[in-house]
């Protein structure tokens, strides 16, 4: 085993660990923080493949900034707990976990079983190779995401907001 | 492809919507905290013509940017009627909102055009990443807007919903675009297309999975059966207007981004994905009109019945004897299902209104109280359920053809026993309507307001035009080049 198919498990348990711990975990703040450290790992894996460019963007946006927004979202919002629909059965849990459970065990057998050749390509995440792609072939759809992004927050500040008090 | 050197006149349509779009999210804050503004309502349906002519005019010819975004006919059909769509759900909305005073207008007029531009995108995009992002800006959009009524709790329970397994399908969607992209290397669907035949043999259970997590995500998006379990809550709970903004819009450009990735993407490997989709057809009608006959509620009611259209439309996927065929039926059966469901919605919203009850027994004696909207809705009725002089029986009536042709029998077979089953609960609004009296709380005569009876009056010429000159529309589309 080399030493990056062990740094890749490592970083692998790790990300998996965390994103359960997010679902898990009772308390809105820890959620959050083990968010942030599924992100660092997932970093991690962007530095194995060669594309650091990428990994130091997932850090900065995602650990640095998106971390950031979700503790002022909670510190700004006011939350309850709230159900709509009372608790599932145990059946119903049984039953679910076996669904995503022979889904996952369908995905694996379909990776596992594939044998792709190795990428020989030194640089294929330089920081001059993704903005040639993005202000270059992908333009459109970089300013739909600008649209989109300015969709998202205008929908959310409407849903978000507390009302002023109108005279 | 770079920047520079592109024929940005192309986008012509998108820009000017996206400029206006601005400009009245802009005039909104501009004039004020005031939440009566019906000027923002009649601007927004302006810009919306005014981008349907530009796109009448500048997509005409067949032209593209890389493949990043092109424009063919089918592009500029789907835009038309997704453009008119829209300014329908407005002119609705222009009286729901005049209603709700706690629905902030501008946002409201804003987020409808930025979901329109998305759903603009998706229909003239060959490349996965233009489409997706042009999918999400038309989802978010919507998630935003069947949250609306924020004091409401099933407006909130809609939203909820709807943001949690729309972004679940999402999640589905990409997970399928990525295994594709990764064994292709590319996200242009015209290089995506050449790979595929040789890719397929050498990995078969891969693209599989691929294409059945793609089918999954997109499945989602247009209310097909098993992934429909959403659409009946979250159209409950969202305000009217919005309900029919994703009934109407929202599944054509489902579809149009379905087609696109399909018949471009996929359409050498055809034999391998068309059998799913001729069993999604057949689950969705059966299980939609089913289900259907059941609802007591007429916006849950009709839902189902969406669900069952969808199934209607699919056929027409799965048998296809000539691409420009299969096509020609689908757009066909979309202006028929734009225009009955838009007007059935259109009088949904006021009806509702003005009984403040969704329940079905809303419609009762609605003929004593206002003719002219009960026999509307009889037609856009019997349209829906495929009854002759209307374009949806002569959608229907060219889609059951296709399929024989197809020699699908047993689709045209389950396709003609789900239309059957479809009268019984048409035929249950109808009943309420012509042979119940009014409640006696309501008012005796039902007014209706100028933008309601003009989105009825012209969904009514449609229907019934279309119905009788559907010749006309086939001609122009059996002689479009639908795809560049």
């Amino acid at each position: 085993m080399t030493g990056q198919e062990i740094m890749f498990i490592i970083l692998a348990l790790i990300a998996i660990c965390c994103a359960s711990l997010v679902i898990v975990l009772k308390r809105i703040s820890h959620r959050v923080l083990s968010m942030a450290f599924c992100s660092f790992a997932i970093a991690g894996l962007y530095f194995l493949l060669r594309a650091e460019f990428l990994g130091i963007i997932q850090i900065m946006v995602y650990v640095g900034g998106l971390t950031v927004l979700f503790v002022f979202a909670v510190m700004m919002t006011d939350h309850r707990t709230t159900t709509f629909v009372p608790e599932r059965s145990k059946v119903f849990k049984f039953v679910s976990f076996i669904g995503v459970g022979s889904l996952l065990s369908i995905m694996l057998i379909g990776i596992l079983g594939m044998d792709l050749p190795a990428g020989t390509e030194p640089f294929i995440g330089t920081a001059e190779a993704i903005g040639l792609e993005l202000y270059g072939n992908y333009v459109i759809a970089f300013l739909g995401v600008g649209i989109l992004l300015l969709a998202a927050l205008i929908g959310a500040i409407v849903i978000a907001r507390k009302e002023a008090d109108e005279q | 492809m770079s920047a520079y050197n592109a024929n940005w006149s192309l986008m012509t349509p998108e820009i000017v919507l996206m400029i206006l779009a601005l400009v009245i999210f802009t005039l909104d804050f501009m004039t004020g905290m005031s939440r009566n503004k019906p000027f923002l309502g009649r601007l927004s349906i302006l810009s919306l013509l005014a981008t349907t002519v530009l796109v009448a005019v500048f997509n005409r010819e067949t032209g593209q940017i890389g493949d990043m975004f092109v424009v063919d006919g089918f592009a500029m059909v789907l835009k038309i009627v997704i453009l008119l769509g829209v300014a329908g759900v407005i002119a609705i909305s222009m009286y729901y909102v005049d209603r709700h005073r706690d629905v902030y207008q501008g946002e409201y007029y804003s987020l409808l055009l930025f979901a329109t531009l998305g759903a603009m995108l998706m229909v003239s995009s060959a490349d996965l990443i233009t489409l997706f992002v042009g999918l999400e800006l038309l989802s978010i959009s919507a998630y935003c807007l069947a949250g609306f009524k924020k004091y409401n709790g099933k407006s909130t329970e809609a939203a909820i919903k709807y943001v949690v397994l729309g972004g679940t399908a999402s999640a589905f969607i990409l997970y399928g675009m990525s295994f594709v992209y990764g064994l292709t290397g590319t996200t242009s669907l015209v290089d995506i297309n050449e790979a595929v035949p040789t890719l397929f043999a050498d990995y078969p259970y891969i693209m599989t999975m691929a294409i059945m997590f793609m089918i999954a995500g997109f499945g989602f998006k247009i209310s097909v059966v098993p992934f429909h379990m959403w659409a009946p809550d979250v159209y409950e709970g969202a305000p009217t207007p919005v309900t029919s903004f994703l009934s109407v819009v929202s599944k054509i450009a489902g579809f149009g981004i379905v087609l696109r990735v399909f018949f471009v993407g996929f359409e050498s490997v055809y034999d391998e994905w068309a059998f799913i989709f001729a069993l999604l057809a057949a689950i969705t009608m059966i299980v939609g009109n089913m289900i259907a006959i059941v609802q007591r509620k007429v916006k849950r009611l009709m839902a189902f019945s969406g669900v069952a259209q969808a199934g209607y439309l699919l056929v027409p996927v799965a048998t296809m004897v000539s691409l420009d065929m299969t096509m020609s039926m689908i757009t066909f059966y979309a202006v028929a299902y734009l225009l009955m469901t838009l007007g059935a919605f259109a009088i949904i919203t006021l009806v509702t209104e003005d009984t403040e009850d969704d329940a079905l027994t809303s419609f009762s004696g609605l003929y004593q109280r206002a003719p002219y909207l009960a026999i509307a809705m009889t037609i856009f009725l019997l349209s829906l359920a495929g009854l002759p002089i209307t374009a949806g029986f002569f959608g229907k009536f060219y889609i059951f053809v296709g399929a024989i042709q197809a020699e699908m029998l047993w689709l045209a077979v389950i396709m003609i026993f789900t239309s059957i089953v479809s009268f019984f609960y048409y035929f249950g609004i109808m009943k309420q309507m012509f042979m119940r009296d009014p409640k006696p709380n309501d008012d005796q005569t039902l007014s209706v307001p100028k933008p309601v009876s003009a989105v009825v009056t012209i969904s009514l010429v449609g229907t019934i035009g279309f119905g009788l000159l559907a010749n006309v529309l086939t001609n122009y589309f059996n002689n479009l080049q639908w795809f560049f």
